[in-house]
């Protein structure tokens, strides 16, 4: 691994924001492949604070940091990116459901997905099944992701689905989902695709959703 | 055994003793809940009283201004949207920097009008019920005044002014509690909530170096000044709950289900050192589940926690809006039941 690659990765996961731009900005002009930077230094370095956060040695709060280092790395690779075609590991369309406000689980897994390489768009909380289901049709998603933290609002993830299937759209995404009250079982239920734990997991639900497009 | 009052029963309970029966109060009846099991109820403690719990609930005040629909703005400086539920969220912050720290004022805890609430139920149900009054520790305010995702990350970003802001929130909470001990009430709670459902929000070692010294300058506060203090927090604890146990608190509140928490485990570990409060899940078994589901797990949870005394029984977090009230009746009426000592 390229020297200035390595120090992006250590700069994503300890946070570091400033030596991260200026460290991206460097290998740019280094002329290495934007595809190495982003898959070896910044999607590499969040798959790392995932799997810490797995095991139970990282925690939110530097999950938050690194993120917000690599959100930052990412703004400045994007132009690139589009030259370079590097193409997303999906459109992800995420929000919290209708009637609930909480948004830190939500944003957690928006981070992280976006540090997998999925391009997020973010419908932030209290999203009603209409949003969503314009959201798909104006962004061609392929995956929404609901999050719920109050069993009382866990209906709307139902009432979304729904209403995707009504659109017509329901056969064009995949749906995950997650939250405190929310489990594998409720998923089944409701014919979700996909129901993740916690952020880090949410990696893997939504790498198998975009890959097993049945 | 002499039949107590509520009064007395709280009391013992938190005296990790055996009172006459175990009792039973809930943080929160949803007004949909409380409507469907006695209509025309009018609010939170009248359902207390006619369903017959042990303690009646008690918040201080604070003022709060209307900017927008469904949000207020707090005397502390921070908005809340309402939801559905009968309770709030923070969406908006005033506190960035330490620079805005140093700016801000928080509401005078002595204000005369802050404990009119207090100081009324406590003459109306002395003698009869326990008085438990809405204070904080060190998670909830710096959380409010920060939002939640902003203090997780000045955990790593900005320590300092975490820091400040736990001892704020201390300083501040130990000054509301000299106004609740002049008014009489000898039991206070806090809410702020430490964890979620696979662990705590901070690493332990965060959680020792920011909040473990608050904590146990809020609570050792709180016993010197003669005050019980029932300490709730939702989650996976196991980490932390040395320190929080440590702390100094009396009893312990909700034992978390969803979080994987175990009654018998937790009472093993510490029933010799705090009384046990919870555990009937709220989230999916009184939500979903039949009464005769309800009925065995409040079974065992009576057998689990009622052994040598220091055991409330109530749900895992409150009687929220999808709690069917049928199960609601379901557990308050294996607890007439089975609840006796």
């Amino acid at each position: 691994m390229e020297p200035i690659i390595k120090e992006i990765y250590t700069n994503v996961m300890e946070g570091q924001v400033n030596a991260v731009k200026e460290n991206i900005q460097a290998a740019i002009d280094a002329d290495i492949p934007v595809s190495v930077i982003l898959n070896e230094g910044m999607i590499a370095a969040m798959a790392e604070v995932g799997h810490l956060f797995e095991e139970g040695e990282c925690f939110v709060p530097e999950m938050l940091v690194a993120a917000r280092a690599m959100q930052a790395g990412m703004a400045l690779l994007k132009p690139h990116l589009k030259n370079a075609e590097v193409v997303s590991a999906g459109k992800v369309v995420i929000g919290t459901v209708k009637g609930d406000l909480h948004d830190i689980g939500k944003n957690l897994v928006a981070m992280m997905l976006e540090g997998a390489g999925f391009e997020i768009i973010d419908l932030g909380t209290d999203v009603s099944p209409e949003k969503f289901v314009e959201a798909v049709r104006e962004q061609g998603a392929q995956i929404v992701a609901m999050s719920a933290l109050l069993t009382t609002t866990m209906p709307s993830i139902k009432n979304t689905i729904d209403a995707l299937n009504a659109a017509g759209l329901r056969g064009q995404v995949k749906v995950m989902i997650g939250g405190a009250p929310v489990t594998q079982n409720y998923a089944d239920q409701i014919g979700a695709d996909g129901f993740s734990s916690d952020a880090s997991r949410a990696v893997a639900t939504a790498k198998e959703l975009v890959s097993n497009k049945d | 055994m002499v039949e107590m009052t509520s009064e007395e029963r709280i009391y013992r309970v938190l005296q990790r003793q055996e009172p006459d029966r175990v009792p039973h109060f809930e943080w929160v009846v949803d007004h949909r809940v409380r409507e469907a099991l006695y209509p025309g109820c009018k609010s939170h403690e009248d359902f207390a009283v006619k369903m017959g719990h042990d303690a009646i609930i008690v918040d201080p005040i604070y003022k709060k201004e209307r900017v927008g629909t469904n949000r207020w703005l707090s005397e502390w400086g921070y908005v809340t949207q309402d939801t559905n539920e009968e309770h709030g969220i923070e969406v908006e912050s005033p506190i960035k920097t330490m620079v805005d720290f140093e700016r801000f004022t928080p509401p005078d805890p002595h204000a005369p009008e802050r404990f009119a609430a207090v100081e009324a139920a406590v003459q109306k149900y002395k003698g009869d019920k326990a008085v438990i009054v809405h204070l904080n520790d060190v998670f909830s305010l710096p959380r409010y005044l920060m939002s939640m995702q902003e203090l997780l990350m000045a955990i790593v970003t900005e320590p300092e002014l975490v820091k400040a802001l736990v001892d704020m929130s201390v300083n501040v909470n130990l000054e509301l509690a000299k106004e609740v001990v002049a008014r009489g009430a000898k039991i206070v709670y806090t809410g702020d909530d430490y964890a979620y459902n696979k662990g705590p929000l901070m690493s332990p070692k965060h959680f020792r170096e920011f909040f473990y010294p608050g904590l146990c300058r809020v609570m050792q506060g709180y016993k010197e000044l003669g005050l019980y203090v029932i300490k709730h927090t939702d989650g996976n604890l196991w980490p932390i709950l040395d320190m929080i146990i440590d702390s100094g608190i009396d009893c312990l509140d909700p034992i978390d289900p969803q979080a994987g928490m175990d009654l018998g485990e937790v009472k093993a570990k510490y029933g010799q050192r705090v009384a046990l409060k919870g555990n009937v899940d709220c989230a999916q078994l009184m939500t979903f589940g039949t009464t005769d589901e309800v009925i065995e797990a409040t079974k065992d949870a009576l057998r689990t926690g009622m052994p040598g005394g220091g055991y409330i029984l109530s749900s895992s977090n409150s009687i929220h809006s999808a709690v069917k009230p049928e199960n609601y009746a379901a557990m308050m009426q294996t607890l007439r039941e089975y609840g006796r000592y």
